[in-house]
């Protein structure tokens, strides 16, 4: 019976996902872009900010190394974003293992560890503004090419929906897979107790610095795939610190321990959002973030693990509910 | 090039003033309640537009609005701690680092929608203002901001270190439960402590009016040297953030004319990640 259910979901979900662009309405096809891509970004960070409870708040520069490598090969060498991308994606691996290698074994966890990732944030924005070849402070645009498939370049936006589409699939059973394995059962161990996990001798350092080596390969990525959509990067907003939370409020939001945790945030967040531009236009600045701010406020007052974990307690509570309601019903009929 | 560093000198040194006020706070609500307040540094922002409101609908010079400013920040920080951060207590760090992130997204965004994004300021005569020593210019309004934060500061420190409440306070830091069983009302310290590290952030704010460009963005310009000022010092040590915020001060105007380009600005931010790595526990340890 559950069995089924979930096959039907699964096929409902799959059914709404590819069949998304035939509705061709281009503002549902933008805001499922913007959503996904906000998911894929939280699924990433939250292979370091979930499963090992380490809070990057500088996940930005792994999207910048991406943004930056694919596009900057692409306009000076003329090489294809396809091989930039993991140009990018390995930079963002090598300067993952880098930080990695001094934070974590220097036993810098926790808040620490946010704010040496948020300094070395602003570092890199700094940095990059300083070097001519990277557009300095006002960026790099990337000549439009219509429809190119070797430059990455679709003039229809639904190529750009399936990409991301696909790459939420990617990274979200790569969070599973590695949940499931020998690596999740460490990971939890250690985000729960880290002395007792090296006590059992877990290897502690080597952990978090694979998951954030994944992290980063997978931020990266989807920095070079939004610099493809949007054709344009400047460090002030690929660097932004505020950009390093957005994408980490959906895996708060929607919950950090199952995949579907982040992306249930980000198309909440993104439809919460959306329809409060609707609703009262540009008129009101800055109203999505407000939103946002509440909503992350009250889940972590009210729910503590996330909206998925809220459910899944709400749904095992009524059945077992319905379970106890049917023993003293049979009982009742029983003894009459 | 000699009177480019003492200038370069006495910027950084005044400075620090202001940054050590609202590093004091910071550490200040780390030290009492363990929580790191992303929000920092949107309250800073909010006292200042309150002061901005006061001086153009009033008329009242931002020096004189701290009066209302700094009950006015003292009392968010109560609500703050009331209403955010006590029901939390307990939870992981990360919860606490959130709220404060959701908080300061709230009122950055609420004073973008009703303010908008235009850079603002006030027109006090006291803004041109300005001291000679020698070739060094003074600008009154630093000057100014310099004697009044590091006189709170210091105020802070001898409170905390010579008076009763001080005692209890640092008890509270240092165990809270065993400071309960003692007979010390924690809850009062907390609220107080709240009350005291949002108020100077009054404070400051109304110091800064004449020195600064009021946009939504400012508060971040103080959030993260706040953060390092604080580590450097020592998480909860409000002497470690007043020598921080000196060497911060000091870090960053040398930096600004010894580097090139706008390169200068990385010298503070390499300073701290050196120094987390080889002394996280910060140039201080203990309470005060």
């Amino acid at each position: 019976m559950v069995a089924r259910n979930r096959v039907v979901l699964w096929v409902v979900l799959a059914v709404v996902a590819i069949g998304l662009p035939w509705l061709n309405n281009s503002f549902i096809l933008t805001t499922a872009i913007a959503a996904l891509y906000l998911a894929y970004q939280a699924l990433a960070w939250n292979l370091t900010g979930g499963l090992a409870g380490q809070f990057s708040l500088g996940n930005t520069i792994f999207i910048g190394a991406g943004a930056y490598a694919s596009t900057y090969l692409f306009i000076t060498f003329g090489v294809s974003p396809w091989i930039g991308i993991w140009v990018g994606a390995l930079i963002a691996v090598m300067l993952a293992y880098l930080i990695g290698l001094i934070t974590f074994r220097l036993n810098l966890r926790g808040l620490y560890f946010a704010m040496v990732t948020l300094a070395l944030a602003e570092m890199a924005q700094v940095l990059v503004e300083n070097v001519p070849a990277l557009g300095g402070a006002y960026g790099l645009l990337i000549p439009v090419r219509g429809t190119d498939i070797a430059a990455m370049q679709f003039e229809s936006r639904s190529v750009y929906y399936y990409i991301v589409l696909a790459m939420v699939v990617v990274a979200a059973m790569l969070m599973t897979v590695i949940q499931r394995g020998r690596v999740g059962l460490m990971l939890d161990g250690l985000r729960e107790n880290e002395n007792a996990a090296r006590a059992v001798g877990v290897p502690v350092v080597r952990n978090m610095q694979l998951v954030f080596a994944l992290s980063a390969f997978l931020a990266a990525i989807g920095g070079s795939f939004m610099a493809q959509y949007t054709l344009f990067i400047d460090p002030k907003s690929t660097f932004a610190w505020t950009e390093a939370v957005l994408f980490l409020l959906p895996a708060i939001v929607g919950g950090t321990r199952h995949w579907s945790g982040p992306i249930i945030g980000a198309f909440l967040l993104e439809v919460v959002s959306d329809s409060a531009r609707l609703a009262f236009g540009a008129s009101v600045k800055g109203l999505p973030q407000i939103i946002f701010g509440i909503v992350v406020i009250l889940v972590v007052m009210r729910t503590r693990g996330g909206i998925v974990e809220w459910c899944a307690v709400w749904l095992r509570r009524h059945r077992l509910l319905a379970a106890a309601h049917t023993t003293v019903a049979e009982e009742r009929n029983a003894s009459a | 090039m000699q009177t480019v560093i003492a200038q370069a000198l006495v910027d950084g040194l005044l400075n620090a003033g202001i940054f050590g006020l609202a590093a004091v706070g910071l550490t200040l609500l780390f030290g009492v309640m363990r929580v790191v307040n992303f929000a920092h540094g949107e309250l800073l922002m909010v006292g200042m537009y309150i002061s901005y409101v006061l001086f153009t609908t009033f008329h009242i010079h931002p020096y004189l609005s701290v009066f209302l400013v700094v009950p006015a920040l003292a009392l968010l920080g109560v609500a703050l701690y009331r209403f955010l951060l006590r029901p939390l207590a307990g939870a992981p760090e990360s919860s606490q680092l959130l709220v404060t992130l959701g908080v300061s997204m709230v009122l950055q965004n609420v004073v973008l929608a009703i303010f908008g994004a235009d850079f603002r300021s006030v027109m006090v005569p006291v803004a041109n203002d300005a001291f000679l020593v020698g070739p060094v210019v003074l600008p009154a309004a630093r000057l100014y901001g310099f004697i009044i934060g590091m006189g709170a500061c210091l105020g802070l420190y001898l409170f905390l270190r010579f008076t009763d409440f001080g005692v209890v306070t640092r008890a509270a830091v240092q165990d809270r439960t065993a400071a309960a069983l003692s007979g010390i009302d924690v809850e009062k310290v907390l609220v107080i402590s709240a009350a005291i590290a949002v108020g100077l952030l009054g404070l400051a704010s109304a110091w800064l009016m004449p020195m600064v460009y009021l946009s939504p963005a400012v508060g971040h310009v103080y959030l993260l040297p706040s953060f390092i000022i604080v580590i450097l010092g020592g998480m909860g040590s409000v002497r470690g953030a007043i020598i921080g915020s000196i060497v911060y001060g000091l870090s960053q105007s040398l930096g600004a004319v010894l580097v090139p380009g706008s390169l200068g600005i990385l010298v503070p931010l390499i300073l701290f990640v050196v120094l987390l790595l080889v002394r996280p526990s910060g140039l201080f340890r203990g309470t005060v």
